[in-house]
């Protein structure tokens, strides 16, 4: 029986050698690909500055197709990208993030405060030649406040009681109470033309892929699913740009969108971590061709606790923790040195970042201190701290993104070995909200906030924004940092604001409702025939100043480009 | 035969109402909806902002009100407008009161995932039936190994990272043909034959890559078939009458080992809808398979329930189709259907 067996597998199965050799040959034709450079392009060499030229084509490659260009219902990070070439806002952010006219000229602010002033530039026009007036201010305003549109960022809006416009350049609007971040909103609103959109339903349509602007570019093409083309306004109302031509094509997969870089085919990608170090500095031929640039981005990540639940309501058990957990490490470990520690919720180098704070350094002894203070000691000896013979064991929820679950998992060993037992789940986003985040259902998660330009951070702190589904899902309840809080909202002063947002930041860090773990940078490469470009980035980052961005004539691409 | 197919289309429709009402309960089911993908977890974003768009799309009532609505847009064949991208129509294009016309998603994201899949499905067949029958003939000899191999090598390397290896040979290392896209940047410029030329390059890689993954199951199907057949008392009594073997090859076995093949290929039917969604973002193409996983992601329901539709109209329609074929072509399935 056995024998039979064998015999018919032999019979079968059995492999020559000259198969193999077969197969060998195969995987050699499939792999040669990786090694043998043949380039057959000229080396042309990038390294010259040259002056500031007019012209040429600068393209791109974005992830995602935006669905339309009217920001305000569109949401997507495509969308405002893209719109934010083509639409003007009154205000806009310099590159260190302060506050600085675009349609409007300057502004002025009532003595109660409730009132605020926009006064337009002169002589501002659309695309399409038509005078843009403070009514277009208006009708935009009427529009993202309508409760027709389609828009989940209508509520600030809603805040002003009254707006006017007294004449075609004067748009004043009052709202209720003081109300500081009404600034900021006034710098993300795109102002859009009511001559062409007043007998339209702005939720439907056509004009989202055929817009009408006034910011330095013009949409010229958009094939749907692949690229979109923008070329200069010369009616711009911010002067000119140099560039000519700002393509973006849609490439949704990372590894074909750094594949079109190394044939010069794309000039700008955002790239991750492992590419940034690791794979194109092993690549000479590309590193004389693409220069990298790193800026701080907008976002931190952090280990929030639910401060309902025991023990997270002790802040010697939350400072303890604070000191288990080492930054650095994560920060090497997880994005390869590529981010920086942080000690506020907002971004290093800015004037809300106060400057006299510093993060929790590691430090297990004092960590374990804290924890002995706390009532927390190992009486069984099992390496884990008891209470009450209770051992201190925790789950952290993060969701499902890599980084987030490598940060998870170095707290995870530096906890235990402060005597901390900690579990790890990996959840769905959308169940990780409804199942654990908005019942509250959870002990710690790790997830991160981006970051808005406004200091204010009211909706995530006050103590009254803690309903299922609101932001202050820890349960942060801090009377001083609710009085802060609602008088940050009321001073519009730079100066004095900034005093209010150290203190609040100051307090929270103490406090460490959550333990800031680390601030990402965002990474670019950029081809070298792009010149005029802010390195190292302010902190608004390289795109500050794309508009002085140039490519000398004799760095051009051809019209049509080869593969 | 006629009653039959009437009989049989007929019996479609409380088919489809089932399936589809099966689909929107299961998409129910997942949490969440486009409010909390939409502007999800941003601050900026008021709940009360996302109550009103809630009850703007209905989904505030019941799942089974909900399932009634959207049952009674389609009695008039109206797929709706997607919750995600500026309200455009799913299935078709509109034309707004100036003439604009707004292209619909599947309308657009159809056609190329059509072509793709038609080119792949010939290349497939076209490679694969020969390969099968010479395995089938040279049983267990080395050329049967050899394509057994082939095929199994096809069949289990990740076709992801065949593309990528490919794109980074032909296109970055001899720039032989273009990365990704449909076509090239500027090529609008270009004479009319040079713009097809220009989008047969881009095909080849995507349609290689497809058709590569497929050749296992038609060939090995065609190769047992064949063997099968092979085997048949009509075989030897082909042989015994002294005709060729071509004859007896191609003329009596591989007529008879091809038809389990037709009910392969009714079953395909529905797939060619389908697209990878890991190739199609890959090559950058904007067809069916990304589109439906954009809109999962996105809970952007009219989407997925539109596509889920077709593709169970379609399913049923290659059911019928390949019942019929197999009819026509074999004639004791007929007389018994008869």
């Amino acid at each position: 029986m056995m024998n039979m067996f064998l015999k018919l597998s032999r019979t079968q199965y059995d492999i020559r050698p000259v198969e193999i050799i077969l197969l060998l040959l195969l995987s050699l034709f499939l792999l040669n690909g990786c090694d043998n450079a043949n380039h057959q392009r000229a080396q042309i060499d990038y390294s010259k500055q040259h002056p500031a030229t007019e012209g040429g084509t600068l393209i791109n490659a974005m992830t995602g197709e935006p669905s339309g260009l009217i920001a305000m219902t569109a949401g997507e990070s495509a969308a405002s990208a893209i719109a934010g070439n083509i639409f003007n806002s009154l205000l806009k952010y310099d590159k260190n993030l302060d506050l600085a006219g675009e349609l409007a000229e300057y502004w002025d602010i009532s003595k109660d405060k409730k009132t605020i002033t926009f006064h337009l530039k002169p002589n501002l026009k659309w695309a399409d030649n038509q005078p843009l007036t403070s009514e277009d201010v208006l009708f935009t305003w009427q529009k993202v406040t309508d409760d027709n549109t389609r828009t989940p960022y209508g509520a600030d809006y809603k805040l002003v009681i009254k707006a006017e416009t007294p004449d075609a350049n004067t748009f004043k609007i009052t709202y209720a109470a003081p109300y500081a971040p009404a600034l900021e909103t006034w710098a993300s609103l795109h102002i859009l033309p009511k001559h062409l959109l007043k007998d339209q339903d702005i939720n439907t349509t056509a004009f989202a892929r055929n817009p009408v602007g006034s910011h330095y570019y013009k949409l010229e093409k958009w094939k749907n699913g692949q690229y979109l083309t923008l070329v200069r306004n010369p009616n711009s109302t911010q002067g000119q740009a140099y560039i000519e031509k700002l393509t973006s094509r849609i490439i949704p997969d990372k590894a074909a969108q750094f594949l079109e870089l190394s044939a010069d085919n794309i000039d700008i990608m955002g790239l991750d971590s492992i590419q940034y170090s690791r794979v194109l500095p092993a690549r000479p031929e590309l590193n004389k061709n693409i220069a990298l640039y790193k800026e701080l981005g907008n976002s931190y990540v952090y280990l929030g606790f639910n401060l309902k639940r025991q023990p997270f309501n002790d802040v010697r058990v939350r400072q303890a923790i604070n000191y288990a957990i080492n930054k650095q490490e994560i920060i090497e470990g997880v994005l390869l040195g590529l981010g920086e520690p942080v000690a506020s919720p907002y971004k290093p180098g800015t004037r809300w970042s106060n400057p006299a704070l510093s993060p929790y350094l590691y430090n297990p002894d004092k960590a374990k201190a804290l924890l002995k203070e706390a009532g927390f000691t190992d009486t069984n000896g099992d390496g884990i701290l008891e209470k009450d013979g209770k051992p201190f064991s925790f789950e952290i929820l993060t969701n499902q993104n890599k980084e987030r679950e490598m940060t998870a998992v170095l707290m995870q060993r530096r906890l235990k070995d402060v005597g901390i037992d900690v579990k790890i789940r990996i959840l769905e986003w959308a169940s990780f909200l409804g199942r654990f985040i908005e019942p509250r259902e959870f002990d710690a998660v790790v997830l991160g906030w981006s970051l808005g330009l406004d200091p204010d951070q009211y909706n995530i702190w006050h103590s009254s924004q803690q309903g299922p589904k609101q932001f202050n899902f820890v349960g942060y309840n801090n009377p001083k940092v609710d009085a802060l809080l609602e008088a940050g909202r009321l001073e519009l002063d730079p100066d004095k604001r900034m005093k209010i947002y150290h203190e609040f930041s100051k307090i929270l860090l103490e406090d460490s409702p959550i333990v800031y773990l680390s601030a990402g940078y965002g990474l670019n490469a950029i081809h070298k025939r792009v010149q005029g470009i802010s390195n190292p980035a302010p902190p608004a980052g390289i795109g500050h100043n794309t508009h002085e961005w140039y490519i000398p004539s004799q760095y051009a691409r051809n019209e049509l480009s080869e593969y | 035969m006629l009653k039959y197919i009437i009989k049989r289309f007929l019996w479609m429709i409380p088919m489809l109402i089932g399936i589809s009402l099966i689909s929107f309960l299961i998409m129910q089911l997942a949490p969440g909806d486009i409010t909390t993908t939409e502007a999800n977890f941003n601050p900026k974003a008021s709940e009360e902002s996302r109550q009103k768009l809630r009850t703007m799309y209905n989904l505030d009532k019941p799942v089974i009100v909900q399932y009634g609505l959207w049952l009674k847009r389609m009695a008039t064949l109206d797929f709706g407008n997607s919750f995600a991208s500026h309200q455009r129509p799913v299935f078709w294009q509109t034309k707004d009161k100036d003439g604009n016309i707004t292209l619909g998603m599947i309308q657009e994201a159809l056609p190329i995932t059509l072509l793709i899949n038609v080119l792949s499905l010939a290349l497939i067949i076209m490679i694969a039936l020969p390969l099968g029958v010479i395995s089938a003939l040279k049983q267990n000899q080395l050329a049967d190994r050899a394509i057994t191999i082939f095929v199994f090598i096809g069949f289990a390397i990740p076709g992801f990272w065949l593309a990528l290896m490919l794109m980074y040979w032909t296109g970055v290392q001899h720039h032989w043909l273009p990365i990704s896209g449909l076509q090239s940047m500027g090529s609008e410029h270009l004479s009319w034959f040079a713009q097809t030329i220009d989008f047969i390059k881009h095909l080849i890689l995507p349609v290689f890559i497809s058709a590569i993954t497929g050749l296992a199951g038609i060939s090995l199907f065609t190769r047992n078939g064949m063997l099968e057949v092979l085997h048949q008392d009509y075989i030897t009594t082909a042989r015994s009458k002294g005709l060729s073997e071509n004859r007896v090859v191609y003329g009596h076995a591989l007529r008879n080992a091809l038809l389990p093949l037709i009910t392969l290929l009714g079953l395909s039917i529905p797939g060619l809808i389908g697209g990878s969604v890991i190739a199609e973002s890959i090559f950058a193409i904007n067809g069916m398979g990304k589109l439906f996983y954009d809109a999962v992601l996105m809970r952007d329901f009219p989407v997925i329930m539109g596509i889920l539709t077709i593709g169970a109209l379609l399913t049923l329609i290659g059911n019928l189709l390949a019942d019929v074929a197999y009819a026509w072509a074999d004639p004791r399935v007929r007389r018994g259907v008869m």
